[in-house]
This record gives structure tokens, sequence and C-alpha cells, in this order.
């Protein structure tokens, strides 16, 4: 029988671990942008396994370091080298992006965590300063990192993004290291955005799934 | 036969109370992450009068507290989201990065200033081309970070960008152990019984 020494042991073990609960102000400030990090690798995982080299790149510069954006911002934007990833794919040039706004067709913007698009709108945009208009996204995914269960809203505010996004929009994907109980009923009908919960180096099937799926569309959008 | 010589509540007080002297702000966090309670399918019987049909019972959904038991769980859950999960997540990204390369521009193309609206604050008279000259850095660690004070800050205190540090294999692997260890500690399911099948 386990005894509350045997408990007050095992916690000690943990409280003085190098990376235990002393060093979460380290890894507290980068958690969110983590999981967008995160799926953002995945993004480049599945257009790898098409046989494709994706590269890195940087709005002004060659990205060292690749920085994400700390809070919505705009594709143009040079006020830091922010990086995204570009690659080709049957000759369909596109590109990857955090925390870009896009603008929806109610004329609304709205922020994708994480994003593929046509590269030529990308570049437009970038020389003609402008917010990229959502027919441009190929894909979307909404990116939380949360330590217990989801809010329900989270899911209702990505289901009216993707609405406003129209129907050149070819995946949407709900991304979370977490679930709630009635998510995955909400999301089941037609249209609405894939759940890609406990999506999490925990669960690397889920992992498998994420790629599989977004490596699926692209083939099928770039196969003609 | 219980598992253990202490409850849960025993087991959540004491965890919480530990924590709370090495990091304040996460014993906080698993606490509001206990707090927010949830949500359950709650009966009720609706006696009809006498002589008419059954009693019925109509099913409504229904807030409420975590047990000890549970909100052990969640405090569990938090911990390892915080020290395991998210560290895994930046080793993850890490290694993903890793094994794509960093496009180097061939060349600075200027252009023209007259297909930009005028603005002080973007530096357009140079643009980068698609062309490619070299792929560098395929295999190599790359440098994530996040940008410490986004553009719309008003008052700027130039934050550094905040770097992402991927953890060292082994201290994942030792992390990891120690919440296998802890997991059964904090198990307080009832055991089940009979054949499952």
């Amino acid at each position: 029988m386990a005894t509350l020494i045997d408990l007050q042991n095992a916690i000690d073990a943990l409280l003085h671990h190098p990376a235990g609960p002393g060093s979460y102000q380290l890894v507290q400030p980068v958690e969110e942008k983590a999981y967008e990090a995160y799926v953002f690798g995945l993004c480049l995982r599945a257009v790898r396994e098409l046989g494709v080299q994706p590269l890195l790149r940087g709005i002004s510069a060659i990205p060292t370091p690749f920085v994400f954006r700390g809070a919505p911002g705009q594709i143009h934007s040079r006020y830091k080298n922010y990086g995204y990833a570009s690659f080709t794919l049957n000759r369909h040039e596109f590109e990857i992006h955090a925390g870009v706004e896009f603008v929806g067709t109610s004329g609304m913007t709205h922020e994708l965590d994480v994003c593929i698009m046509r590269a030529d709108a990308a570049q437009e945009c970038r020389r003609q300063p402008n917010d990229p208009p959502s027919s441009s996204a190929f894909g979307a995914w909404e990116c939380k990192f949360y330590d217990q269960s989801l809010d329900k809203h989270l899911a209702r505010a990505f289901v009216g993004l993707v609405d406003d996004f129209g129907s050149n929009l070819r995946l949407a994907g709900f991304c979370s290291n977490r679930t709630h109980s009635q998510m995955r009923e909400y999301f089941q009908p037609q249209r609405r955005p894939y759940p890609h919960l406990l999506l999490s180096p925990l669960d690397p099937t889920s992992e498998t799934r994420f790629v599989g799926v977004l490596s699926a569309e692209l083939k099928k959008m770039t196969a003609a | 036969m219980p598992a253990h010589d202490y409850t849960a509540k025993d087991a959540l007080d004491l965890i919480i109370s530990k924590i709370e002297v090495i990091s304040p702000d996460l014993s906080k966090q698993i606490r509001s992450a206990i707090d927010v309670g949830k949500d359950v399918q709650a009966e009720e019987i609706i006696m009809p009068g006498v002589g008419r049909k059954p009693a019925k019972k109509r099913y409504y959904r229904k807030h409420i507290p975590y047990t000890d038991a549970e909100g052990l769980r969640v405090a569990m859950m938090v911990l390892e989201s915080h020290l395991v999960e998210s560290r895994m997540l930046i080793n993850a990204a890490q290694e993903q990065f890793k094994k794509v390369g960093v496009a180097s521009p061939k060349k600075l193309k200027p252009v023209s200033q007259q297909e930009y609206a005028p603005s002080d604050s973007l530096e357009l008279d140079i643009e980068l081309t698609d062309e490619v000259a070299e792929v560098l850095g395929v295999q190599e660690p790359k440098d994530i970070a996040i940008e410490g004070e986004p553009e719309t800050v008003l008052e700027k205190k130039n934050l550094p960008d905040v770097r992402f540090l991927p953890i060292d294999d082994n201290e994942l692997k030792t992390l990891r152990e120690l919440f296998a260890i802890l997991k059964p500690l904090t198990d307080f399911k009832e055991p089940k019984h009979g054949n499952p099948n």
C-alpha cells in the first residue's frame, strides 16, 4: 500500500528536478506559441512527406532566428524579420505562415494561428502592403495549448471564422492538446473544421493523422 | 483493499502546498483549473398524479465541482502539461525545423518606389527575389524565437525575443519517469472487479 511518505518523496523528487516546477517561469511565456510552432512543424513534415523540401524564410533576410509573431500581425510587416516557409508542389507555390491576418469575405479581418496560402498572393501583399484575402488561404488551423478542458467558445469562434473565409479554403482544423466532451459532436457537420483534438507529441497517432489529412489535401489540390 | 493509506484530499493538499512554495504561479494555475469544475448529466424523476402513467425521468446538464480524486487528476494533468508536454512541443518543433533548410536569397533586386504607397515605417527599397542561391542549414538545429514585444505595443521597453530552449532528452526522460511514479500514487479510481468481458 502506498503511503503519504511515498507520495511526499515522489513530489520532492519532482520539485528538485532541474526542469521541475521551479523552471515554470521559463516555460510559461512560450507555451502557447510553442504549440503554434509545433503545428507549423507538422505542416513542414506533411510537405516533406510529399517529397518536397520546404524552405524557411524571413520577410527581410535569412531567418536566424526564425521569429514567430508575439501577437496577430500583418503579412507585410517588417517590424521584425518574421519567419515563414515556402514550398512548391506540382508547380503550385505555397507559403506557410503563423499569426497572420486575412480579410474575410465580410471584410472583417481574422488572424490565423497557422495557415498555408498561395505564394503569389502573399508576395503581392508584401509588395503592395495589404492584408491577404481569405480566398488566398488553402488551409487554416487554430492552435490552442491548454492545461485543462477546452472552452467551448473557442470552437464556436473558429467555426465563425471559417464560415467567413468562403469556399476557397480547402482545409480547416481546430488543434489542441486537450479536448472537450461536446466538441467532437460540434465539429461533426459537413464544412465544420476538422477536430485535431488531443494533438500532442504525447500521442504520435494524432500527429500522423494531422500530417495524413494535410498531405492528402495538398496532393488532391495540386494533382491536376 | 485501498491502494493508499491517505485520501485524495490529503494528496491534493500536499501537492498544492509544496508547489506553492516553489512556484506560486503554477499552484494558482492548478487551483484555477480545478475550480472550473465539470459538466454532468443530472436526472430528475417526475412523479405523475395518482392513477396516471408511471414515473418518468428527465435528464439535464449541470455544472458541479470536481471530487477530490478528480481534482487530484486535474492537478496532475496541469503539472504534466506545463512541465512535460510543453517541453515536448518545443523539442518536436525543433526536430521538424531542423529537417528543413533556410533559404539564402540570390540577390537583392531594387524595386521601383512607385509600386508602393509612401510610408516611413516600411523599408521597401529592396525586395528579396524568390530565387534561391543555396539552401543552408538542413539537418542543423534552428534558432526559433517569439517576438518579445509586438509591433503594436505603445510604450516599448525593448524586450528581447524569447528563445525556444529545447530540453535535453535525458532530462525529459527523467521527468517523464517521475510522472510515471507519481501517477499510481495519485490515482484514486476504483479498481474494476470481475471479468471485463
